[in-house]
């Protein structure tokens, strides 16, 4: 009898321990809950916010063009007159909007029912603009609330502003944040064309991490893609430059666009290693965003292998001429090599972070400010003819990895490039002897240095300086592989690229169910103890 | 006098399209600060752009009855095509805005000779003379090694020193010399071409000689230089103008 005593009791300490485990986790996760509805709330009373303030914004504007319209009117200038009243009238049905959602959209959501209003949250706005025609109004994507449209593309397709369910977000990986659904619809006057051009590059999108969600049905057919608020590039770095003092980036500055040019670059090179090129790399189809760079638009992406001819779609400066050339000789886009078109467009944009203006003579552009060496040079050999440039944007990667890696490019000479000293190599073995420098052979840097240099890589952490209104671009990571030499190598020039967090899919009610049956088999234990005692 | 119909002018009365683009590469950018300085920055970019295009469209249509003959200058036949292309422009805002409809002028033969109107200033000369010069070096650049190239850059066009040009890319001062040396070789070549390619009459084709482009390496290398920095210049005005009259709208 006292062994079976024995035996219960150690049982009952056993499932209290349990117990209290279950219990633990049942208050973690509802913290987390917790943390989740508080920043549901931040969220949508931000978005109310700027709803309140399109309204009285939009108003004002209104009422403000109503008496300049009826002094052109009594002028007799009816024209101008009836582009004031549209022009107001436009920002009336704004305002109005902005008050249907300030009023009803946003406090709906605030209690969790936005799931419910998101079908007519996009059939009131259309209503009231009267939009039933050409364009389709009663658009909507199931698992995803219309937050806003943005302005279109030259694609034919719409674009909005979505928040997922929290259903959605389990299912696309998505813990926060909103995300940005194209699409193509006929009866919003979209061309079988276009989304045929658009659907080919999903699979490889979503494989990259870029598409999170697609769908398509008879007449319409959309993808979703991470929303990133934050600036193109082309914004971003002609501030930047106004903003530096005489206009003249510094070393910080400098570290950082590299980063951004190294994180456009190896988007790149991830799209060449899965067959397929992007055609229209500009400043405008990047957005910076917490301090790295992600290239957007998947208008012209094509895949290497296709037997089409070259078009010369693109945009001037960022455009390669060669691309042109071929194309106006009517070469098939498997018969060249494509994606060093991209090189060439990622050499301009560098080129355009560098001065803060377009490289309008191509590789022939001069540089008027000062800028490290070693970039000026990567932007070149990007830009070079086309059989002298890059043979891979995997090259180029590894150049601007090298510029970024001691932490300051000014320090960096073109010779001591990975391709440069490559380039040194096969000279030298085929006997030109033209390797050898005037104060020896090439330094043999690679990635690996001295503890001091390792020191100014980790000083100049502090020393970057972002653009305003930008995240701070963080520094190189560096491992030490000798600690006796102090030799080091550079892991990543910066954290990996933060990969889309997924929603947890840790729920509240195990935890609470193993709880409450612990309880419960404690409390049977407890009773069949004392009984037995008794 | 030479023979104006050069193999150039045939190829584009061909429509061969890559001379056509050539064309564009080399003189696209002058016929587009020519139109911006004569639009007196009311024009935005977008229509310098479709101006351009315009004019060489122009170009396009007039190639079949243009006679070189008359002794026209290639500079004066583009400037005046370009301001046809911008009067009708003009013609065309000014018939909206009045809200008549009148259509713009029509092509004519009267402005493929000496126009008395299209005056070509000396600006537009240098921008003319630089374009051609720019057109050599860009096919030079095309068959030099890259690393050669960037040495004659350093040197020439930047006016840097053979030590620092060596300490940057890892090589001697000799090693400097020889890639410059194969570099300028070309170039002169390649400049020979163009000026032949884009010249209509002999004065046209004494420019080389008078700028100092036909001499021994030194004053070569000099004069090269300086064209390149000039056009530097007037290209950066031309681009802070257009970016300035962007702010602006």
């Amino acid at each position: 009898m006292t062994t079976f005593l024995w035996v219960l009791g150690v049982l009952a300490l056993v499932v209290t321990v349990v117990a209290i485990v279950a219990g633990a986790l049942t208050l973690g996760r509802l913290g987390a809950a917790m943390g989740l509805l508080g920043s549901h709330i931040a969220r949508t009373l931000r978005q109310m916010g700027f709803d309140l303030v399109r309204v009285i914004g939009g108003t004002v504007v209104a009422l403000v063009l109503l008496p300049v319209t009826v002094y052109r009117l009594a002028l007799q200038d009816r024209k101008a007159a009836e582009d004031l009243l549209g022009a107001s009238r436009r920002e009336a049905t704004d305002a109005l909007h902005a008050l249907y959602r300030f009023a009803i959209v946003g406090p709906l959501r605030l209690v969790g029912l936005g799931g419910v209003i998101g079908h007519v949250a996009t059939r009131v706005p259309a209503a009231l603009e009267g939009r039933h025609g050409a364009r389709n109004a009663a658009i909507e994507f199931e698992g995803y609330t219309i937050l806003r449209e943005l302005q279109a593309g030259g694609s034919g397709a719409r674009i909005f502003v979505c928040e997922p369910d929290a259903r959605t977000r389990v299912r696309i990986g998505l813990a926060e944040g909103e995300v940005v659904i194209k699409s193509f619809d006929f009866d919003d006057g979209t061309g079988l064309a276009e989304m045929l051009r658009e659907s080919r590059a999903l699979d490889a999108a979503r494989r990259l991490g870029l598409i999170l969600d697609h769908d398509s049905s008879e007449r319409r057919f959309h993808y979703a893609m991470r929303y990133y608020p934050g600036l193109d590039l082309g914004k971003y770095a002609r501030r930047l430059h106004e903003h530096a003092p005489e206009g003249q980036p510094d070393r910080g500055q400098f570290l950082h666009l590299a980063a951004l040019a190294q994180d456009l670059v190896s988007t790149l090179r991830d799209w060449h290693e899965l067959g397929l090129w992007h055609k229209d790399v500009k400043p405008e189809n990047i957005i910076v965003h917490d301090g790295r760079a992600t290239l957007i638009d998947l208008s012209l992406v094509t895949p290497l292998a296709s037997q089409m001819t070259l078009t010369t779609h693109g945009t001037e400066y960022f455009r390669d001429p060669e691309m042109v050339r071929q194309a106006l000789r009517g070469t098939r886009v498997s018969e060249v090599d494509a994606a060093r078109f991209d090189i060439y467009g990622a050499g301009a944009v560098l080129h355009f972070m560098l001065e803060g203006t377009f490289p309008a003579h191509g590789v022939l552009s001069g540089f008027r400010k000062q800028s490290p060496e070693c970039l000026r040079w990567i932007a070149r050999r990007a830009m070079a003819d086309f059989d002298r440039r890059y043979a891979s944007a995997a090259e180029m990667v590894r150049d601007l990895e090298y510029a970024i890696a001691g932490g300051d490019p000014w320090a960096v000479r073109p010779a001591d490039l990975p391709s440069m000293r490559s380039h040194a190599e096969r000279a030298h073995d085929a006997g030109s002897g033209s390797a050898v420098g005037s104060t020896g052979a090439i330094p043999p840097v690679a990635h690996a240095g001295t503890r001091g240099t390792a020191a100014v890589g980790i000083a100049a952490r502090t020393a970057i300086a972002p653009p305003p209104d930008a995240g701070l671009a963080l520094a190189p990571v560096f491992r030490v592989v000798n600690w006796w030499t102090g030799a080091y190598e550079l892991v990543s020039e910066r954290p990996a690229p933060a990969s889309i967090p997924a929603q947890s899919k840790r729920s509240i009610v195990p935890p609470l169910a193993i709880l409450l049956a612990a309880i419960v088999v404690l409390g049977l234990l407890t009773v069949l103890m004392v009984s037995l005692a008794a | 006098m030479h023979p104006v119909d050069t193999a150039f002018l045939r190829r584009l009365r061909a429509r061969d399209e890559r001379a056509w683009f050539e064309l564009w590469e080399a003189f696209g950018p002058v016929v587009r600060g020519t139109l911006y300085r004569w639009g007196n920055g009311r024009l935005g970019e977008e229509t310098l752009r479709d101006l351009t295009q315009d004019t060489l469209a122009a170009l396009s249509d007039s190639i079949e009855r243009f006679d070189p003959h008359r002794g026209v200058r290639f500079s004066t036949w583009l400037l005046a095509i370009a301001k046809h292309v911008l009067g009708d422009e003009m013609d065309r805002r000014y018939a909206q805005k009045r809200g008549s409809g009148r259509r713009g002028t029509s092509l004519d033969d009267s402005w493929m000779g000496q126009s008395r109107e299209a005056q070509p200033d000396d600006l537009y000369e240098r921008r003319v003379m630089s374009a051609k010069v720019h057109s050599a070096i860009r096919a030079a650049q095309k068959r030099s090694e890259f690393v050669h190239f960037e040495a004659y850059r350093m040197r020439v066009l930047e006016g840097r020193g053979g030590r620092e040009i060596g300490v940057q890319l890892g090589v001697s001062e000799p090693t400097v010399t020889r890639h410059c040396q194969r570099v300028r070789e070309v170039l002169r070549e390649e400049l020979r071409a163009a000026i032949e390619q884009f010249s209509f009459t002999d004065d046209e084709r004494d420019e080389p000689g008078r700028a100092g482009l036909a001499a021994d390496d030194a004053v070569f290398d000099d004069a090269l230089g300086e064209i390149w920095r000039a056009q530097e210049e007037i290209l950066a005005l031309d681009l802070q103008s257009q970016q300035a009259s962007r702010g602006r709208r």
